[in-house]
């Protein structure tokens, strides 16, 4: 474990706590039982939702009981309609939902195009179902009729295979959950969920309203995530009761983090797949594994990524990079700091992991890779994309009657709209890992790259924050950028320090020969 | 070179400008809501929160023969945004900031960035201070004396709008638009329609080409 869990908030009852985790040391108490022990004979009512009024330690165990029951009821719900059996998935072509209850239709997809897509996809999900349930039989691993299996096979080219062609979604869950290896995370931290819930029960501060603020704004087309009105009662989703605990439990074990807009859509679309607990690990999971630094306060590692996309992107797409760079120096790199407006699009591709970028089906097929092959799937996406995109960004670019140099309102429009409409996952996914030049981009690669764009970007702020004791204007900050530039590439010699695809790819072959 | 233009073949005197509006304000005070019903005229009381930032445009004419075509960039609210907005507010030529008339404290974010903005946006931004959610009147926490004096005080425009019922938006962005260096952007355009390409040279953000 590399980050100590601090309990220094004395807000919730301190006796509580460590009954918790007494249970949970000898017995493997869930908060469940302990609290269905403490129950009082209180008829519960419980007017206002939880967040509005401080809750009295009855109130609250109430509510958390009551709320995880919900909770199970939906999961289970959810879990129903995405079972494959094929009755089930024509009842979808009947219905305004999709199997996991988001809208099917929107602005950019239509109902009749979702459901003649859908009618393909769903065959092949039904296929790919009975090959996954073959593998786990060649693998010794039995999956009862309506279980999930919580073992997967080890690592192998056959099994990534497979993840690439998409994970059974009711097997989802689990499978991230192996492949990110959240069991040795659950393992570590026995019990500590358990008392964060405790601890932030009555928490209030700037993280907690910030989500209070998007609780009601995460997946609103989705039928789970809705408020449910009974009786003209309306009560709060299960689904948004579980996602306030899982992020401010969140905001208090991360305190670099906190809260941070875009970790509800992570975490609530966790929450479809698992249960409250291993979401919040595998928030965690994701946060300090696949997108470091990308939620930080300060958000300096949205923009690394963004300048290891655009090297990427100038590697492997240079038509696509042609019409983004906005910097008329062509040899330097000085994008990284100054990045080209492109990078207002591709922002959330990163913070949201393609959440609200992609439609729901394609999103998790990306996630299906990302937990299983690190955060270079989401560099290989992204790119495939502007690979899909490159002969009308091209064919854009001719209709413009000038070239100012920098991105038309037209080719933004397209690039943050067209990604929306990419329902055929498959399409997406071989265009990914089969017919492109970097199908074969390595982590480490990714890594290298980034350790570079670090390094960069450091160098050019130290140069920045020496500069502005002087006092600098806009004009003056441009221009030093370009001296450091130049510098630089004298310094170090960027050349042959610059990240080179070609050099790395002949490294793997010898590699991969020796081994 | 483009020759395209009504103006080049001299047919009448329609005039097209093109300019960058940013958005911004305090997380859930409705900036997205305010370019929805200003770009789809449509509202929903669950829209999603914006990551990042989001892209639109749209086209009002203001009087018979001016079109100004917003560029507009609609970004995240919450306080950490902070550092990429600048990247976004840095060539807007109009900045919209918006703060929800019942929550007290988005008007202190207002404030903030509209300091933000006089300190690091092109010097001449024409700035508006919008205050949204005109149909919670009842609910109404920051009053129109004081944010209207606020806006004086510093030379800004004033509006309050309702996204939900649709009440004075247009007229807002209309607003803008007439205060917006029309002559000076039309001008440019003409210029680098005739402008030589000079490889050394690069080209600020903040023109943009027409786009008939």
């Amino acid at each position: 474990m590399d980050t100590e869990v601090s309990f220094s908030t004395p807000n919730l009852v301190e006796e509580h706590s460590d009954a918790l985790a007494r249970h949970n040391s000898d017995g493997g108490y869930s908060l469940i039982d302990y609290y269905a022990e403490t129950r009082r004979e209180e008829p519960f009512t419980l007017v206002n939702p939880p967040h509005k009024k401080t809750l009295t330690r009855t109130e609250s165990i109430q509510s958390l009981k009551k709320s995880r029951t919900s909770l199970e009821r939906v999961q289970s719900k959810i879990g129903e309609s995405i079972n494959q059996e094929p009755n089930r998935l024509n009842a979808i072509l009947a219905s305004d939902r999709d199997r996991y209850g988001f809208r099917k239709s929107n602005h950019y997809v239509k109902t009749e195009d979702y459901d003649e897509w859908w009618t393909q996809y769903s065959q092949y999900l039904a296929r790919r179902k009975k090959k996954w349930e073959k593998l786990m039989a060649k693998n010794g691993l039995l999956v009862a009729k309506k279980g999930s299996p919580t073992r997967f096979p080890a690592r192998s080219e056959e099994l990534r295979r497979y993840v690439r062609k998409g994970i059974p979604a009711e097997w989802r869950g689990d499978a991230w959950f192996y492949f990110a290896k959240g069991y040795d995370k659950l393992k570590d931290n026995k019990g500590v969920y358990d008392k964060l819930v405790g601890e932030t029960m009555n928490m209030i501060n700037e993280n907690t309203e910030a989500i209070e603020k998007d609780l009601h704004r995460t997946f609103p087309e989705n039928v789970h995530f809705n408020d449910i009105t009974r009786n003209g009662i309306t009560e709060e989703s299960p689904l948004l009761q579980t996602l306030r605990r899982v992020l401010k439990c969140f905001s208090k074990y991360r305190p670099s983090i906190g809260y941070c807009q875009s970790l509800n859509f992570i975490a609530g679309l966790l929450l479809v797949f698992l249960d409250e607990e291993r979401a919040f690990w595998m928030l965690v999971i994701v946060t300090e594994r696949y997108l470091p630094g990308i939620h930080e306060f300060n958000l300096e590692g949205v923009n690394v990524h963004q300048g290891v996309l655009m090297l990427c992107l100038r590697q492997y797409l240079p038509n696509v990079w042609a019409l983004i760079n906005e910097s008329s120096h062509s040899n330097n790199n000085s994008f990284l700091y100054d990045l080209p407006t492109l990078s207002f699009c591709t922002t959330s591709w990163f913070m949201s992991i393609f959440v609200g970028v992609l439609p729901i089906e394609t999103t998790l097929r990306v996630w299906d890779c990302l937990f299983y092959e690190e955060s270079k799937a989401i560099f290989q996406v992204s790119l495939t994309i502007f690979k899909l995109l490159e002969p009308q960004m091209v064919d854009l670019s001719h209709k413009r009657s000038e070239d100012d140099g920098i991105l038309s309102a037209e080719l933004f429009q397209m690039i943050q709209n067209a990604p929306k409409r990419i329902l055929d996952a498959n399409a997406l996914m071989e265009e990914c890992f089969r017919y492109s030049s970097f199908s074969k981009l390595s982590q480490e690669e990714i890594q290298n790259c980034k350790k570079y764009v670090i390094e960069s970007r450091s160098r050019y702020n130290e140069l920045i924050k020496r500069r502005s004791a002087v006092g600098m204007d806009e004009q003056e900050r441009k221009e030093l950028m370009r001296t450091a530039v130049l510098l630089e590439n004298k310094q170090i010699g960027l050349k042959s320090m610059n990240w080179n695809g070609r050099l790395n790819s002949r490294m793997r072959r010898i590699q991969q020969r020796i081994r | 070179m483009s020759s395209n233009t009504a103006t080049e073949h001299g047919q009448s005197a329609m005039r097209f400008a093109q300019f960058k509006l940013v958005l911004l304000g305090e997380s859930a005070v409705g900036k997205s809501s305010i370019v929805h019903r200003f770009v789809k005229d449509s509202f929903t009381d669950s829209r999603e929160s914006t990551i990042g930032a989001a892209f639109l445009t749209q086209t009002i004419q203001i009087d018979a023969n001016t079109t100004v075509k917003f560029e507009i960039w609609d970004t995240a609210g919450q306080e950490r945004y902070r550092s990429l907005a600048s990247m976004y507010y840095r060539n807007a030529q109009a900045a919209l900031v918006v703060f929800d008339i019942t929550q007290e404290s988005s008007l202190d974010k207002a404030k903030y960035w509209i300091k933000e903005l006089q300190k690091q946006a092109s010097s001449g931004i024409v700035i508006a201070l919008v205050g949204n959610k005109l149909d919670l009147e009842e609910e109404r926490k920051i009053s129109k004396d004081e944010a209207q004096a606020f806006a004086n005080e510093l030379g800004l425009m004033y509006a309050e709008v309702s996204a939900k019922t649709g009440e004075k938006v247009k007229d807002c962005f209309k607003d803008i638009a007439l205060k917006l260096p029309l002559e000076e952007k039309l001008s440019q355009q003409g210029q680098r329609r005739r402008r030589t390409v000079d490889l050394n040279q690069r080209p600020s953000t903040n023109e943009q080409q027409c786009a008939c």
